[in-house]
This record gives C-alpha cells, structure tokens and sequence, in this order.
C-alpha cells in the first residue's frame, strides 16, 4: 500500500477507508506544515491550518474529483485556510499585544551544535522573518516555488491565479525579498 | 524556466530557500487529527474536552456554598430556639 499513488489512495478514503487516510496524512503532514508554517510565520497556527485541511479531507471525500491531483487538492485546501487565517489575524492585530509576524521562529539548541549549524540556524530565522515582512500575495507564491518546489502549473491550480500572474508576483516576490536579504545573497 | 529578477544572483538565495524545506508537524499530530475525527462532540468541533479540572472546582465550590447554608441554618435554628425559651 506504500507504493499506492495518492489519487488511488483517495478512492479507497472516499470509500471510507481508514488506514488509506492515515497513509495519505502521513506522507503530506510534514510538506504541508511546512508550507503553513512558512506562510503564516506561526507554529500554532501552521499546525491548525494543516489539522484542519486533513479533517476536511476526510469529511469532503466524496467531492473529490480524481481528475485532479491529490496534492494540488490538499495544498489548495491548506491555501486556503491558511489565507483565510492571515485575514483573520489582520482583523484582530489591533487587540493583540505582540504580532505573531516573524516573531515565533523557534531556534532549536541542541546543546552539541557547531558554529556552521547556528550560523545556519540564524539565517534560517533571517529569511523566515524577511519571508513573513511580504506581502501575503508574494509571499504564498514564492514559498510554494521556492521553498516547496512546485511546479507552475501546480501553483495556478492552487491559487486560482494565471500563468502571468504567478510569474510576475514570484519575480516581485523575490525582488523584495533579495532586497531585504542582500547581505545572504552576497550583493 | 525561472526568471530570476536580475540574472543568476537569487540563485544563492533560493538555495537557502530550498534548505527552509524541514519543518516537521509535531510529534502528536496524528493522534490530535484522530481526536478531531473521532472524539467527543467538543473534540470533533476543534475545541478541547472539559477536564477533571474545572468539575472539581466547581463540586468543591458547591460543596462550600452548601456548608455555608447549613452553618446558617443551624446559628438561625439555635437562636429561634433560645429565644423561644
């Protein structure tokens, strides 16, 4: 069953099979939390927003249609969701005491880790909060380009947005971010 | 394919984008999607089952409420009482 495609997979879930579902949210949990998590700058609400893609995977099975593929569905899903979640953020920022906004970029210790790790770790953190300083637009894009590597194609079938579109906001997308992390890019 | 916005120097870059490719989901998230499945009517709606907790409080809370009234009742009754004789 490992070797099994997603879009059969999806057929056995539509037809209410568990341990299909369980394989399914097994091999996108971690591609999607990452994804979330880069997006939305927030550990919690990354793990929300993937929680909540799965549970409506399960309960609208039946509206798949297996024409398309699976992980098209569930990153459009999750999408979703997660822009939904920065609407609702933006909403109530002005009650909130601190921004979420790249500040929950959590830096792991080890205690063991060489300087190249930490060094790493820090511009992994530099680029997370300049990722999170774009416009959401922007930023969807280039993370589901440049950091979870999908094809164009993919990205308009997720975003709902033309070929154009995609490829101008990813070029204005990168321009910002190359702006703010000159230094790493070494210009 | 890509059209960097000036030649090949997001190049670098975006090998550092590729290295942000490592986020896990937490170590409990299948068994936190089972619970939202799968759970009570609270776990099902996305929101946590009442613990122990809160009942105990509120038992103990009660059970205070009903020895107050009960001590009351006793220094009222013994008052009626002596002052009936």
């Amino acid at each position: 069953m490992h070797e099994t495609a997603d879009e059969e997979l999806m057929s056995l879930v539509r037809r209410g099979d568990d341990a299909a579902f369980v394989l399914l949210v097994s091999r996108y949990k971690d591609e999607l939390t990452n994804f979330a998590e880069r997006f939305l700058g927030d550990r919690d609400d990354a793990e929300d927003v993937v929680q909540e893609a799965f549970v409506r995977v399960w309960r609208k099975r039946e509206s798949y249609s297996a024409a398309g593929r699976f992980s098209t569905w569930l990153y459009t899903i999750a999408s979703n969701l997660a822009r939904t979640r920065l609407k609702r953020r933006a909403l109530w920022k002005f009650v909130r005491l601190g921004g979420a906004d790249g500040a929950a970029v959590d830096i792991p210790d080890d205690g063991a880790a060489s300087d190249a790790r930490a060094d790493e770790t820090l511009r992994d953190e530099r680029i997370q909060k300049a990722l999170v300083s774009l416009p959401p637009k922007f930023r969807e894009i280039v993370v589901l380009r440049d950091i979870q590597q999908l094809s164009y194609e993919e990205i308009t079938s997720i975003t709902g947005c033309a070929m154009g579109t995609v490829k101008s906001r990813i070029n204005r997308g990168r321009a910002l971010l190359r702006e703010q992390l000159r230094d790493l890019t070494g210009e | 394919m890509d059209t960097p916005h000036r030649g090949n120097d997001y190049e670098r870059l975006k090998e550092e984008l590729h290295r942000l490719k490592r986020r896990r989901a937490p170590w409990y998230f299948e068994s936190a999607l089972h619970q939202r499945l799968h759970g009570g009517k609270r776990r099902r709606a996305g929101l946590r089952p009442i613990g122990i907790g809160p009942v105990l409080v509120l038992a103990v809370i009660v059970l205070l409420l009903l020895a107050l009234a009960a001590y009351f009742v006793m220094v009222h009754t013994t008052i009626a009482v002596s002052w009936g004789k």
